[in-house]
């Protein structure tokens, strides 16, 4: 593979996965290069704790290197990392503790201490207390800028179910936060 | 969203703000907003969301140990374009490494203060201009303070030569009662006579120190250096877990053994600890470890010394090479200087770099350390 990879699109790169492991590598640290961002922030704001995220993540980008080995095409890489993710991030939260480890807590805590913006602690709390399938559409659009076609095909629910799924979240988070948005927004 | 009959004006200003309205429905949208305040108020506080959302950088960062488990477990080499996550930490490094060089620039310049030469030492030793050499005969002169790091050795060379010394125009050299404190030595004049009995130095009025004939079957006539040092090495910033080493056992020692003017080998031993951070697998987890063993070390080394560069002051080169015992194979450099205001003793300071390679699970992974070191040497 010569020149220059970030011009390459997905579908290529996808494909050069499958080649000799000088290509493929090539081809993954672009693909890598461009979605890790996004499918991070996508476990770390689902999951809400960093060593999950981190853990989810990691398992993410193996899992879609071996999988890609075996898909011929794809038109959707983003999608399809964050289909990955998903799966991996349900099934922690499915086999989370029901009680919350003092790691996790310390974990959360310094997650939150990272965060300065303080009105981006509150969205992020906000967030942490909505369900599952809302914050997931929520996360899908805000964090990922998918349309709602695209949403619905990653969740694999209906167009109408993701419409209603974002508009609730995001009245949810708005009522959580309204009394504090003006203050925070002001003395920004 | 197409049919405004199915939401409200709410739902309607939440599908333009995500690019889902239709154009025929944004002119209903705008007029609801030039009469609702309510809504209005609503749509600022969904795009203040949506700009701290934006500003979420945490998120959107990758942790470097997440990168680098990504392609360690895949077997590829992390691109330099991804690795910016550790610039900060090698930033970090560079400036510990560029602090430890000024200090110990300003260690040689206070001990060369602390340490003044005298009057005598101070005196050139310059030939004064068309001097008259008077043959003096067989003699062993007090060797001066050492010119060369292996000036101490040069004194011990067992070669009867001539001394010469070295008088101003006009002055009678055999009337001259002290000449041994005018006399500048001829570079010559260095070497010893080590058979000369010390009854006849006496009598040629030098002072010279005993020396036994049997001296250079002795084990002080091998040109060795003894040296204990320490260390204070940056580890891997990222590791948490603390040392357990017994830092009064953190030290090295080590012997010299010179092979030539500049160069010498030699082997060092010592006990120090390693932060270590790697990623493995557990189960079919990808778990990143961090332990910080201490393990005894043995190394072998190669030392390259230059010339006096300041009053005293010998820089010099250090490579290591050897293990760190239950660990892996183990790599080190020096660069310092040697300060030497005696003749045997030196205080050495010098910058130092060592990398350790392991395995695990059947990966290589390494631990680097960075910083100074100082220590005293002994040379018989």
């Amino acid at each position: 593979m010569s020149g220059d990879s970030t011009q390459i699109p997905d579908a290529e790169l996808f494909a050069l996965l499958r080649e000799e492991k000088h290509k493929a590598e090539v081809a993954f640290a672009e693909l890598y290069a461009r979605y890790s961002g996004r499918v991070y922030a996508y476990c770390l704001r689902f999951l809400g704790s960093r060593d999950e995220a981190q853990d989810a993540f990691q398992d993410t980008f193996v899992r879609f290197y071996e999988c890609a080995k075996g898909e011929r095409e794809m038109t959707n890489v983003p999608g399809f990392l964050l289909k990955i993710a998903r799966n991996l991030c349900l099934n922690r939260r499915r086999d989370r503790k029901p009680t919350t480890d003092i790691e996790h807590v310390e974990s959360y805590i310094q997650t939150k201490q990272n965060e300065n913006t303080e009105l981006l602690q509150l969205v992020t709390m906000a967030m942490d207390m909505l369900p599952d399938d809302y914050r997931e559409a929520f996360l899908l659009r805000e964090y990922q800028g998918f349309s709602y076609e695209e949403i619905s095909t990653i969740l694999d629910v209906p167009l109408s179910t993701v419409k209603i799924r974002i508009f609730r979240a995001k009245q949810k988070i708005r009522s959580l936060l309204a009394p504090y948005i003006a203050d925070v927004s002001h003395e920004r | 969203m197409n049919d405004p009959m199915d939401f409200n004006d709410s739902q309607m200003l939440h599908a333009y703000l995500d690019g889902e309205l239709e154009g025929a429905h944004q002119d209903a949208l705008f007029g609801r907003l030039s009469q609702d305040s309510g809504l209005r108020a609503e749509m600022q506080d969904l795009l203040a969301i949506r700009k701290a959302i934006q500003h979420d950088t945490v998120a959107f960062t990758p942790p470097a140990a997440a990168t680098s488990a990504v392609f360690t477990t895949l077997g590829f080499s992390i691109p330099a374009t991804l690795n910016a996550g550790t610039a900060a930490s090698m930033a970090g490094r560079a400036w510990f490494a560029a602090g430890s060089t000024l200090l110990a620039l300003l260690t040689t310049v206070m001990l060369s203060m602390l340490f003044p030469r005298t009057e005598a030492e101070s005196m050139p030793a310059a030939t004064p201009v068309q001097p008259t050499a008077v043959e003096l005969g067989t003699q062993a002169p007090t060797p001066p303070p050492t010119a060369t790091p292996n000036g101490h050795r040069q004194a011990r060379k067992p070669a009867a030569v001539p001394v010469m010394a070295v008088v101003l125009p006009g002055i009678d050299a055999a009337a001259e009662p002290s000449f041994e404190e005018k006399a500048t030595p001829h570079p010559q004049s260095a070497y010893l006579d080590e058979f000369a009995r010390p009854e006849e130095r006496e009598l040629r009025g030098i002072r010279a120190p005993f020396i036994p004939y049997n001296r250079f079957l002795t084990v002080e006539n091998l040109p060795f250096t003894l040296y204990v040092r320490r260390s204070t090495l940056s580890a891997d910033p990222s590791v948490s877990i603390p040392s357990r080493k017994n830092a009064s056992l953190d030290m090295n020692l080590g012997a010299l053994y010179e092979i030539g003017k500049h160069h010498a080998v030699g082997i060092e031993f010592g006990y120090e600890s390693f932060a270590q951070s790697f990623n493995g697998t557990l189960g079919r987890t990808i778990v990143r470890y961090e332990q910080q063993p201490s393990a005894y070390c043995l190394m072998a080394m190669y030392q390259l010394t230059g010339p006096e560069t300041l009053p005293y002051t010998y820089p010099f080169v250090r490579l290591h090479a050897g293990a760190a015992l239950q660990l892996g194979p183990l790599a080190r450099g020096t660069a310092g200087v040697a300060f030497k205001p005696f003749e045997r003793v030196s205080l050495v300071v010098g910058l130092e770099g060592s990398m350790l390679a392991y395995r695990f699970q059947g990966n290589w992974f390494d631990t680097k350390k960075l910083g100074a070191t100082y220590g005293l040497e002994y040379a018989f």
